[in-house]
């Protein structure tokens, strides 16, 4: 069991290595997020597919894969600039503390809130936003449906965003 | 090419995690208006410690129960993050609006604002403690967000440094 262990931490700091150097090296200013998760899916998804081929052990790659999906998963949270770690960043580099007004002015200076989002989802092909509505692709639609699906079956409103 | 019964059981962490999360949801109206995020965290250590307890009654040893922790663990908190993209996540928010508006799609984008977004996260720092109010001012908590915060931003710097 500690060798099963040993490996897939060390074929996870090998994925993790290669993250840093194609995100310090090869990544575009323009780069969006949708394009990043497909790269994230080859190192921590990928390899660990490729690493079960040679080694046949179905522990190793279910806890590989279990693994990289928690660090996928969590890797929006950093890339995307979530509005709420920098609320409370600013929060908490503000001892005298901040007006609610003057937290939303910080913000909006920093992101905009939805105009990045919907950037984003026309750069993956999940949808257009022109001068009018926004309008989803197919693809942008079925993923839309798979969360309001789950929403309904556990009776829950819309999440607010 | 084997797998062990513990990984097996590791396994069915996301299922039962959603699973009971339907019968929370469902059975007990009032934690729908409960802060859902802190009813995840603990429907997810509820089906952990479930499964871990499952491991020993089937006879696991103290490893192969430990292993089953720690896969419904990771895939627990897989699904914490899924569940968090349905409630938080501004992309998928605006998909969901347009699914959910049907004909009158066109609505979608413009009941999304920027300002309700800002004042849903406000309401939801309060009610998990994280941010208080003295005055007219808003101040920021020490405990577990804050310290999430700073790991986020510390990961985040390795991979887009300041220039």
């Amino acid at each position: 069991m500690q060798a099963l262990y040993v490996q897939v931490l060390l074929q996870f700091l090998i994925s993790l290595g290669l993250q840093i150097v194609a995100w310090r090296l090869l990544r575009r200013p323009g780069d969006v997020i949708p394009h990043q998760i497909l790269l994230l899916f080859a190192l921590f998804l990928g390899m660990p597919l490729i690493h079960f081929a040679f080694t046949q052990s179905l522990d190793q790659l279910i806890l590989a894969l279990g693994l990289g999906s928690a660090y996928i998963m969590s890797f929006p949270a950093a890339s995307a600039q979530s509005p709420t770690i920098l609320m409370i960043d600013f929060l908490s580099r503000s001892p005298a503390g901040l007006t609610s007004r003057e937290l939303e002015d910080k913000l909006n200076a920093r992101v905009n809130l939805v105009g990045d989002r919907l950037r984003d989802l026309e750069a993956d092909g999940l949808g257009h936003a022109g001068a009018g509505a926004f309008k989803p692709s197919p693809a942008g639609y079925f993923l839309g449906a798979v969360f309001w699906t789950y929403r309904k079956i556990l009776g829950l409103p819309l999440g607010g965003g | 090419m084997q797998i062990q019964p513990a990984t097996i059981l590791g396994l069915w962490s996301p299922l039962g995690c959603f699973a009971l999360h339907f019968l929370v949801f469902r059975l007990i109206p009032a934690t729908k208006r409960m802060q859902r995020q802190k009813i995840t965290v603990l429907v997810i250590l509820f089906t952990v410690l479930l499964l871990t307890a499952m491991a020993f009654a089937l006879g696991a040893a103290p490893a192969e129960a430990a292993h089953v922790a720690v896969l419904s663990l990771l895939f627990g908190y897989t699904y914490f993050h899924w569940f968090n993209m349905s409630e938080t996540a501004r992309r998928i928010s605006i998909l969901v609006r347009y699914v959910d508006a049907g004909p009158a799609a066109a609505q979608a984008r413009a009941e999304y604002s920027t300002g309700s977004i800002y004042s849903q996260r406000i309401e939801r720092l309060r009610d998990v403690g994280t941010i208080y109010q003295q005055g007219d001012k808003l101040f920021v908590k020490r405990g577990p967000l804050l310290l999430a915060t700073r790991l986020i931003l510390f990961w985040r710097g390795l991979f887009y440094p300041k220039k």
